[in-house]
């Protein structure tokens, strides 16, 4: 883990100097890159930090966005709009998600997990664009931090019971009375907040849309897997008390994942709809982790991956909308494919991925799922059709919207597209489309952990 | 009255004298020249998005909005919830108590 969090520490001295920070963080996401062929079974790696197969995926999915957080965030450097300070907050963010998702302590975990919200704050109200991001980083920061406080006192609880909190040595807690669902409860909501899940989304259209494109980017990118991966490692402790209540979770994350690509469809901000296309996939992400099934875990775990290379992408992009027009309104920002031509190639690559079409990894992620959820009861499958139907209408929206027909004809001129502004969406396609060739990267599966053993 | 000959051509040069002033302003060519983008201020513009920006802001609670809060949101949430249990322990029990043979069961190895 040195070789990971020295570099980041270093490069904090280089905070200054843009170019040697991205290329550092590119060489370090290449080092993270290298330990994919190792065999993962918690692989120890010093100051009690751990990596398993979820973790690493994690780990890499943070560094390489990150990486092409700095590429995109150049106008905070050619405005000198205190970029020190801000590649400084990145790197601080990513040291903290670094040890979020190798903790191998419940406690150092939720530490680590809570101290992500401040960089995060630190980005929406240092560097974001509107007034409205104070009340945006109020809501993300009180949302998660309520429901996060009861998490602190289960996690207590958990090491009174059972005397250590190491992930490893952790017991499933056997479900005496009706009073351990408020113990499950109480440790569930916190990540569920996160994810998010329907009722308790509210958070995530503001602080997305007021974010500047390097907290969208991030947000929607990792911070939203936070959720999910701390769903993964809690549910280990409360497999009884899972069991009992997923339907719970199947309705709210069908129905209101269904409720909220309603919403999309309404939308005239650009990256309103995209931060609502977000909630609707981590709805099925959701439905997929409490299911206690391998499959609903490696699905969720892909979709994970593909949805925060896509929706990180698509933020991307409505930046680059934003930085030539001015404006995130869908009103103004229509008929770009007679404006800007190539760009409507990574519009079209990264949409067609949102909507889960193949040869994407949300499909196979979202194949994944869905086997998983149709596998527990077959009148999900309501649910399901009018997810994924609504899912491809909201893209084709946003899709036909902003790049057919006309343009709006009171623009100004501005340069069509940078080649640095390929890089990033080529960089975040890439493993997109590419990454499904050797998915079993990313896959989770115990039988493939013995094929590997028997070789 | 509006449809009076006067009025008609009255009308029509306002509208002529206003698409004067918006192409004038829309095709200035030293703003197109400085690359800095964006498009002509459209107060109509900035006011629709301020008003769906605000949304929330200027929500009443009335009868019919909870109504429909409730028929929308809850009612479905709930009802189908409630449905997915109860076709779970429908299932269970028709396993547990062996009405279904190991070769029908569904879904064995997931």
């Amino acid at each position: 883990m040195l070789k990971l969090i020295l570099p980041l520490v270093m490069l904090m001295k280089y905070m200054k100097v843009c170019s040697v920070v991205q290329i550092g963080l590119l060489i370090v996401s290449f080092m993270v890159g290298l330990m994919s062929y190792h065999d993962f079974y918690f692989y120890g790696i010093g100051f009690s930090l751990g990596i398993d197969s979820v973790s690493y995926i994690m780990i890499l999915l943070s560094v390489w966005i990150m990486s092409l957080v700095l590429m995109a965030s150049q106008k905070v450097k050619y405005s000198k709009n205190f970029y020190g300070s801000f590649i400084g907050v990145n790197l601080l963010l990513l040291i903290c998600l670094l040890i979020t998702f190798s903790s191998m302590e419940y406690m150092l975990f939720y530490i680590s997990f809570e101290m992500s919200l401040i960089p995060t704050l630190i980005l929406i109200l240092g560097w974001g664009y509107q007034p409205e991001r104070i009340q945006a980083g109020i809501y993300m920061l009180f949302y998660t931090l309520l429901f996060s406080l009861p998490l602190l006192g289960s996690l207590l609880l958990a090491l009174n019971k059972s005397g250590s909190l190491v992930i490893l040595l952790s017991q499933p807690f056997i479900y005496d009375s009706y009073l351990m669902m408020i113990w499950y409860f109480a440790t569930v909501m916190a990540f569920v907040v996160k994810l998010p899940m329907y009722m308790l989304h509210l958070w995530l259209p503001k602080a997305h849309v007021e974010a500047p494109v390097a907290g969208s980017m991030i947000l929607a990118g990792v911070l939203l897997k936070l959720g999910g991966y701390g769903l993964i490692r809690v549910l280990i402790l409360f497999q009884f008390m899972g069991k009992e209540s997923y339907w719970v979770w199947l309705s709210l994350g069908l129905v209101g994942g269904s409720l909220v690509s309603l919403m999309c469809l309404r939308q005239v901000d650009m990256k309103a709809l995209i931060a609502y296309s977000s909630v609707a996939h981590m709805s099925l992400v959701l439905c997929g982790i409490m299911g206690f099934s391998w499959w609903g875990l490696s699905g969720a775990v892909v979709v994970m991956v593909g949805h925060g290379l896509c929706s990180s992408g698509l933020f991307c992009l409505a930046n680059i909308v934003y930085e030539r027009l001015g404006s995130r309104s869908l009103l103004m920002s229509k008929g770009l494919l007679s404006f800007m031509p190539s760009m409507g190639l990574w519009w079209f690559l990264l949409s067609v991925s949102n909507m889960a079409s193949p040869p994407s990894l949300n499909l196979l992620g979202e194949i994944n799922l869905i086997i998983s959820v149709v596998s527990w009861s077959k009148l999900t499958m309501f649910g399901l059709v009018s997810l994924s139907f609504l899912s491809a209408s909201y893209t084709l929206y946003m899709y036909s919207l902003t790049q057919h027909g006309l343009f709006f004809n009171s623009l100004y001129s501005c340069c069509s597209g940078k080649v640095q502004e390929y890089m990033i969406l080529f960089l975040h396609w890439m493993p997109l489309n590419v990454l499904l060739l050797n998915s079993n990267l990313l896959l989770i599966s115990s039988l493939i952990k013995m094929k590997c053993v028997k070789r | 009255m509006a449809d009076t000959p006067g009025a008609i051509v009255e009308r029509a040069a306002i509208k002529a004298a206003l698409k004067r002033e918006f192409r004038k302003q829309a095709t200035n060519p030293h703003r197109h020249a400085s690359g800095e983008g964006g498009a002509l201020f459209d107060p109509a513009l900035q006011r629709f998005m301020s008003m769906k920006a605000t949304q929330y802001d200027y929500f009443k609670p009335t009868p019919k909005a909870s109504f429909m809060g409730l028929m929308f949101i809850a009612v479905p949430i709930i009802g189908y919830g409630l449905l997915l249990k109860r076709d779970k322990e429908q299932q269970e029990m028709r396993i547990r108590t062996g009405q279904v043979s190991y070769a029908d069961r569904e879904f064995k190895f997931l």
